[in-house]
């Protein structure tokens, strides 16, 4: 007895310590390890299954390579938030343990007293090695949770999960499926055809092509398109979502209205698009030419792609360089003005009012100006292709106010004629000789195409080869030396000053006391004098100056050139830097 | 069984059973204890043994190596550091050892590994920047693979990692391959590895507060990881709601050293706090791809796509902005950007591009503002930024720029368009955008309310100078919004007739660079113009406005009285300046049309002064009344010289012409008319303060052949002299009962006083007044002189009451005008009297000697006729009483004769 005593004594001892060890070893408690395996789980599944069977409906999400893809009912990829969002709502789960599903008749209850059923929804995780299942069953009392059943390898227990989980089991196909059909890169594509086919099947196709990161018109016209259109339009194609998809038994016949074909890296991609009428409803139907999976889009898509020709044509008139440009002739009625470079590179102009014609050197910085100019108008609205003389007539432009010819080196030539539109006076009727068509622009070419050689004369003020050390500015009246510039002395204002051209010319005549400008009489008060040292040099050049006149204007004559201009404001900077210390009220 | 062997074989059995129990329960109290158990092991044999095993450019310290039971070894700190830089370190390492050691690689014996405060490139200016926590990484033999879980934060950021990684030996084998292969690379990789987390520390200062979840797993070709946002308490204050990402990447397939990635990115919701706004996206989303070069980690090519739903601000600026979708492409160090969107006020398409030239952009903007509810809240009130029809921007290449470098041509035209709640109008500019983004408006042309203006604008940046040369017509009132809540205070004295006033201005600054740091230089020419009330026929105006100072320089301000030139000068308030306004101008100035113009004080001042035109010289400064002007310490100026020709009247006196000066300097007031017409006169008038201290003020006035009837009616006509004469008949000094010719006369009077301004019955000075060319006994002078004393019948000759000159030397002694000698002489006899005149109370109280012949020149007989003359040697008149009808009395030796 005392042996067997010792024995059980012993037994007990062995029992209690590891017991003990144990309960101080294993701290993890329930929720710990779900979570782990949760962890373990989302790190190695391959498979997703939802189920619901109230509604028949299962989804299956299946992992190819490091890609998902909706398998089941129809076959396509998964949109990756989708998948992201599963995994947040799994990783937060953070259920609180009720117990083992096979206690409840133990405690005097059934699966159904926690709405597990056999139409209840489940989630299934399925990794290679193991499969985690939870089922949905009812809300709390609280309704602030909803019980799940969580199978782990056959163990099933009822857990409180979070309310919201139905909604990420029962969620809709679309809700899982990347809804943008067209996942292209837009730089990745160079060419695409759209063919608009009518009701009685002809078909108009219009085609562009990538070149040089420029678009281009192959059908219906060789033309340039313009980028800014060809890139929205593109960017709608693959950023639009569809609605919804087609059941894979569900059969829809019916010809397609709009074919677009697209190539990117090197491979083709075709859409087909047909209208189906159902029920006073009219849905787009789209096929892809490398997937069998057909789905509807909404219908206004399509407006996107009417009169394309149309929508994507270059609207810019002018994009020239400079280089190019050989000649330029602006005609206002019978006055008209030519500007023509000669081998020296520089511009002569030539005025002729009709009656009188004369020669002048152009400034190149104004001809710059003006070409740029020309390159910032653009069509406000095309109105007539290939007008005919009826046409032309009815929009003045058998008797245009404006023309205007451009002769490039490369021998092209482009000619426009302008009038004033018969219903917008803001707007100009304007004829591209060469493209063939009548369009409206806004620009005010009244403004832009002057014919007064004065606009275009050269603004140059000193004489060629003229050289000199210092720049004196002088009292009128008294001679007395206000400011002296020189390198040493004013460094970046007498570099400035260096160039000494007019900004605009006012009159071409002088007078010794002063100048009219707008009605006002503004007498000469400063005199400028570009003087050497070397007392064996030039001449100096003198220049009277008016009072500055507010911002940006200040007027010099010139005797010697009998004329009066503005200076430019650079100019006027340096100029009036040099007189600020005898600055003084009025 | 013998019962005997029975029970020793039970015995032996039962030793057996305990012994096995005894010594089961010995070891479990060997493990038991031994388990927390710690064996000291010597840190230099292990990070030696480490060192065997990693690059001799890796620096390993350990602190306290031990053994803690049977499976485990444990440092109480772990130092890892590289090109004398720290790369790692931690307080506490663990590491749980597997039983047998299957000798593939030395990782296989570890089967589990924790830490706790660790940190990566510890750095002392941003102490635990990036951090861990509860690091735990478990080996899962069976399955070839680890199992980490750590919290990292990164910043402000902060995350629990879950990653399994998979294929171990794999992992392993390259890594091995690749260390023989690239061993020499450490340094450098040490050195990426600081560059990059230099990146990371500088770019997750601008990341927001997020606590993230990364769950995933990553194998030796590539990995994928979801990263989701953890629900935090406070969700009004998450600068980033539900956010989550999916992140993959893997090795290319045919070129190991590359690594294609791919991401994509949601939030509900993500708060960026700007310096003038608060940014609300509302479902941001952002994907991309791309691929790194491995040996060099250079990104060779990337794509990026963000999005969002909804942008709303809040802030300085305020509304909801519409969706936009930018793309960005990456590729051989080429960078290709689109914008696009498309709503129903937003058509959006722009693709700029950079290359080794700089950037390029070419597309347009396509806006119908008046579907914009975007504000700014300025000091001028909670503004509409934009309103109106049409906006539309288009850039392109610019095939020939007229500047150098200006690679993008723009043109922005705009149609019913309003901005800043401005009055809707027309704009249309043209320009250039340089490499460096500076804007050139080469050609602008807006018309907006009553304004119309070309000029040229540009943009520099960097700092963000900007110069407006504009021309045209411009009705100020227009660009009120514009111009904050200096500029319209300017104008509302101000109407303009239909000619709107043409102008042209230099306009240059630096935006939020130092106050006051814009200069204006300007001109307006105006036609017809009001000016509180005052209509100007045309002015013109140079305006400059410095650091310093606001000028208006009005140089032919035409009105029809003549004209004005002059200026207005404001200090800026940025200033430290306590000078409020300075002024000088020179003209003609309409008083009575234009006394308003300079302001209610000297409306005030002129309120009495009734003047057609008077010509002006001024100038002066006004300083702010605070505690720099002081009574002692009185700043502000002025000096006025004042000439006129033409008949004026102050107080309703009149004045028929003036010559003089007014000046103000340290408080005190000082007037010199040298020359004055007055009553047909002539005067002198100086007045001055006496002191700043008080109202007193001392008078010199001077005037000769004053017309004494229109002295008296101008005094009529001053609103003080009826106050003090209300009672008084006008006969009194209308003499209506006499012929006009014989009751006029002249009055000489001169006067020194000093007193109060605010009560003149406190003056007191000397005077001495004279009345000639008059019948003086004919006026009612205290009640007629000849009326009162014929009453007496008294045995006078014909002409004895004949008087033509009344000479009183006088003393001013508050309200008391008091003489001791005032003597009223004729022809014939003289009076001689002493006495005073209240002239508050408007009582005299005089006695009077009167002599018969007293005046006569003719000695002898005027000695004759005084001696014969009784009445002169004993009687005596006393006058008193009003003195509009006082009582006169003869006193003859101690009785009185009344009339």
């Amino acid at each position: 007895m005392m042996i067997k005593n010792r024995t059980l004594l012993l037994l007990a001892a062995n029992i209690l310590l590891a017991l003990f060890i144990v309960l101080n070893i294993d701290h993890d408690d329930q929720g710990v390890n779900l979570s782990s395996k949760f962890s373990e789980m989302i790190a190695n599944m391959t498979e997703i299954e939802f189920a619901q069977p109230s509604n028949g409906q299962k989804i299956v999400l299946r992992k190819a390579q490091t890609d998902w893809h909706i398998r089941h009912p129809i076959s396509w990829p998964v949109e990756p938030i989708s998948m992201a969002n599963l995994i947040s709502k799994i990783s937060h789960l953070n259920p609180t343990f009720i117990g083992p599903l096979n206690e409840l008749d133990s405690r005097g209850e059934i699966p159904q007293d926690y709405g597990l059923d056999e139409n209840s929804s489940s989630l299934q995780l399925i990794s290679n090695n193991a499969t985690i299942k939870i089922t949905l069953g009812s809300l709390s009392r609280d309704q602030t949770g909803r019980f799940i059943l969580i199978n782990d390898k056959g163990i099933q227990t009822i857990w409180r999960g979070p309310r919201q989980i139905d909604e990420l089991v029962n969620r809709p196909i679309n809700e899982w499926a990347n809804l943008t059909f067209f996942d292209f890169p837009l730089y990745a594509i160079d060419e695409f055809q759209v063919n608009e086919i009518s009701s009685d099947g002809t078909m108009v196709t219009t085609s562009l092509s990538k070149q040089n990161e420029r678009w281009y018109f192959s059908r219906p016209t060789k033309s340039p398109a313009n980028d800014e259109e060809v890139s929205s339009l593109l960017h709608r194609l693959v950023s639009e979502k569809l609605t919804s998809f087609i059941e894979p038994k569900s059969d829809y016949n019916s010809n397609p209205i709009l074919d677009i074909t697209v190539r990117s890296m090197g491979k083709s991609h075709g859409l087909s698009f047909h209208r189906i009428t159902q029920s006073d409803a009219t849905r787009v139907l789209v096929k892809l030419n490398n997937n069998p999976q057909t789905f509807f889009i909404a219908a206004e898509f399509l407006e996107n792609f009417i009169n394309l020709a149309n929508k994507l044509r270059e609207k810019r008139l002018f994009s020239i360089e400079m280089d190019q440009v050989s000649r330029i002739k602006i005609k206002d009625y019978n006055r008209s003005l030519v500007l023509r470079k000669n081998d020296q590179n520089s511009w002569i102009g030539l005025e002729d009012n009709g009656t009188n014609a004369f020669s002048f050197l152009s400034d190149t910085e104004v001809v710059r100006t003006f070409i740029h100019n020309l390159n910032a108008i653009e069509v406000t609205n095309f109105i007539h292709f290939n007008p005919s003389s009826l046409i032309l007539n009815q929009q003045g432009l058998d008797r245009p106010q404006f023309s205007l010819e451009i002769d490039k080196q490369d021998n092209t030539h482009t000619s426009l004629l302008i009038s004033k539109s018969n219903t917008d006076t803001s707007l100009w009727n304007t004829y591209v000789t060469e493209q063939a068509f009548i369009c409206l622009v806004n620009t005010p070419w009244d403004r832009l195409l002057s014919v007064e050689a004065t606009d275009y004369k050269d603004r140059r003020l000193l004489p060629d080869q003229f050289s000199f050390d210092q720049i004196i500015l002088k009292s009128f009246q008294d001679e007395k030396e206000l400011s002296t510039f020189t390198q040493e002395s004013m460094g970046e204002a007498y570099e400035r000053l260096l160039g000494f051209k007019a900004d605009s010319f006012i009159d071409l005549s002088y007078n010794n006391e002063g100048i009219w400008v707008d009605g006002d009489w503004l007498p000469w008060r400063y005199s400028l004098h570009f003087e050497t040292l070397d007392v064996n040099g030039a001449n100096s050049v003198v220049f009277h100056l008016t009072d500055r006149v507010g911002g940006t204007k200040w007027f010099a004559g010139s005797e010697e050139l009998g004329l009066v201009c503005n200076l430019p404001i650079s100019i006027i900077d340096e100029l009036a830097k040099g007189l600020a210390p005898e600055q003084t009220d009025p | 069984m013998k019962p005997f062997r029975t029970y020793l074989s039970l015995s032996q059995a039962g030793s057996k059973v305990r012994l096995l129990l005894m010594i089961c329960l010995l070891a479990q109290v060997f493990y038991f204890s031994m388990r927390e158990f710690k064996v000291p092991l010597p840190a230099k044999l292990i990070e030696f043994s480490i060192r065997s095993i990693v690059s001799e450019d890796i620096e390993i310290s350990i602190m306290q190596p031990h053994i803690v039971g049977l499976s485990k070894i444990k440092f109480d700190g772990l130092l890892i550091k590289g090109r004398e830089k720290i790369l790692f370190q931690s307080k506490n390492l663990s590491l749980s050892l597997r039983p047998k050691w299957p000798g593939k690689d030395p990782f296989s014996l570890i089967n589990q590994i924790d830490l706790s405060g660790a940190e990566f490139f510890p750095d002392e200016r941003d102490q635990n920047h990036f951090g861990i926590s509860g690091f735990s990484l478990k080996h899962q033999h069976a399955d070839n693979s680890l199992f980490l879980k750590t919290s990292l934060h990164v910043g402000q950021v902060r995350s629990e990692l879950n990653l399994e990684v998979q294929n171990l030996d794999q992992i392993i084998k390259n890594k091995w391959s690749a260390k023989s292969t690239g061993e020499s690379n450490w340094g450098d990789l040490i050195d990426s590895l600081f560059s990059l987390k230099e990146s990371i520390h500088s770019y997750s200062k601008s990341f927001p507060s997020i606590h993230a979840n990364f769950r995933g797993f990553l194998n030796h070709t590539g990995g994928k990881i979801y990263i989701s946002q953890k629900e935090g308490n406070d969700e009004r204050n998450q600068e980033i709601k539900d956010f989550l990402t999916e992140l993959s990447w893997n090795t290319e397939s045919e070129n190991e050293g590359l690594l294609g990635y791919r991401f994509h990115s949601q939030a509900e919701r993500l708060r960026l706090n700007t310096k003038s706004a608060n940014l609300n996206f509302f479902y941001p989303v952002i994907h991309g791809n791309g691929v790194i070069n491995l040996n060099t980690y250079n990104l060779l090519s990337g794509d990026i796509y963000f999005t969002y739903k909804n942008l709303s601000v809040a802030g300085a600026v305020s509304g909801n902005l519409p969706p936009l979708d930018l793309t960005l492409h990456h590729e051989n160090a080429q960078l290709k950007a689109h914008i696009f969107s498309d709503t129903n006020g937003t058509k959006i398409s722009l693709n700029a591009e950079k290359n080794k030239d700089g950037w390029i952009a070419n597309g347009a903007i396509k806006l119908i503002p008046q579907l914009y509810d975007l504000y700014a809240q300025l000091p001028q009130g909670n503004l509409r930024i934009m309103d109106g029809q049409e906006l539309y921007i288009r850039l392109w290449e610019n095939p020939t720029p007229t500047r150098a470098d200006s690679p993008i041509q723009f043109l922005v035209s705009a149609d019913d368009f309003s901005a800043l709640q401005t009055p809707p109008g027309q704009f249309l500019f043209t320009g250039e955008i340089k490499s460096d983004f500076t804007i050139h408006i080469n050609d602008a042309y807006g018309k907006l309310g009553l304004s119309e203006v070309t000029g040229t604008y540009y943009q520099k940046w960097n700092p963000a100078k900007y110069r407006f040369l504009l021309n045209g017509s411009c009705h100020p009132p227009d660009i009120n919004n514009w111009l904050g809540i200096w500029w319209s205070p300017l104008w509302r004295d101000f109407s303009f007739s239909s000619a709107i006033p043409v102008g042209n201005f230099s306009i240059e600054g630096i935006w939020a660079g130092q106050p006051g740091n814009s200069v204006t230089i300007g001109q307006v020419k105006t036609k017809e113009l009001v000016f509180r009330n005052f209509p100007f026929n045309s002015c013109l105006l140079d305006i400059e406005v410095d650091g310093s100072s606001t000028r208006l320089l009005g140089k032919k301000m035409m009105h029809n009285y003549g004209s004005i030139k002059g200026n207005l000068s404001f200090p800026r308030s940025i200033e430290p300046s306590n000078l409020l306004l300075g002024f000088s101008f020179e003209g003609d100035f309409p008083v009575n049309e234009a006394k308003g113009i300079l302001g209610e004080g000297v409306e005030e001042g002129l309120s009495e002064v009734n003047a057609t035109s008077i010509y002006c010289e001024a100038s002066g400064e006004v300083f702010k009344q605070d505690e720099v002007e002081t009574v002692d310490h009185n700043l502000s100026w002025y000096g006025l010289y004042l000439s006129t020709d033409k008949p004026f009247s102050y107080a309703g006196i009149d004045i028929d012409y003036a010559r003089g000066e007014i000046s103000n300097s340290n408080g005190l007031i000082r007037g010199k008319f040298d020359d004055f017409g007055f009553a047909e006169g002539q005067g002198k008038l100086s007045f001055s303060d006496t002191s700043p201290y008080s109202d007193r003020i001392s008078i010199t006035l001077d005037l000769k052949n004053v017309d004494r009837q229109k002295l008296f009616q101008n005094l009529s006509n001053s609103p003080q002299w009826q106050k003090k004469t209300s009672s008084q008949k006008d006969d009194q000094i209308n003499e209506d009962s006499e012929p006009k010719q014989a009751t006029t006369g002249k009055i000489n009077l001169s006067m020194q006083a000093e007193g109060p301004v605010s009560d003149a019955k406190y003056f007191e000075g000397t005077g001495n007044l004279v009345l000639h060319d008059v019948d003086i006994g004919s006026i009612h002078l205290l009640g007629g002189i000849r009326n009162k004393l014929g009453a007496f019948n008294l045995p006078l000759p014909s002409d004895a009451l004949n008087f033509n000159e009344l000479v009183v030397p006088f003393a001013l002694e508050h309200d008391r005008v008091i003489f001791d000698r005032a003597r009223l002489s004729g022809p014939l006899s003289k009076f001689e009297a002493i006495g005073e005149v209240n002239w508050v109370r408007q009582e005299v109280d005089l006695l009077a000697d009167f002599k018969l012949a007293g005046n006569l020149n003719i000695p002898v007989l005027k000695q004759i006729v005084n001696w014969a003359d009784p009445l002169s040697k004993f009687s005596k008149l006393k006058i008193q009483g009003e003195w509009e009808n006082p009582e006169w009395s003869v006193h003859l030796g101690a009785g009185s004769l009344k009339p």
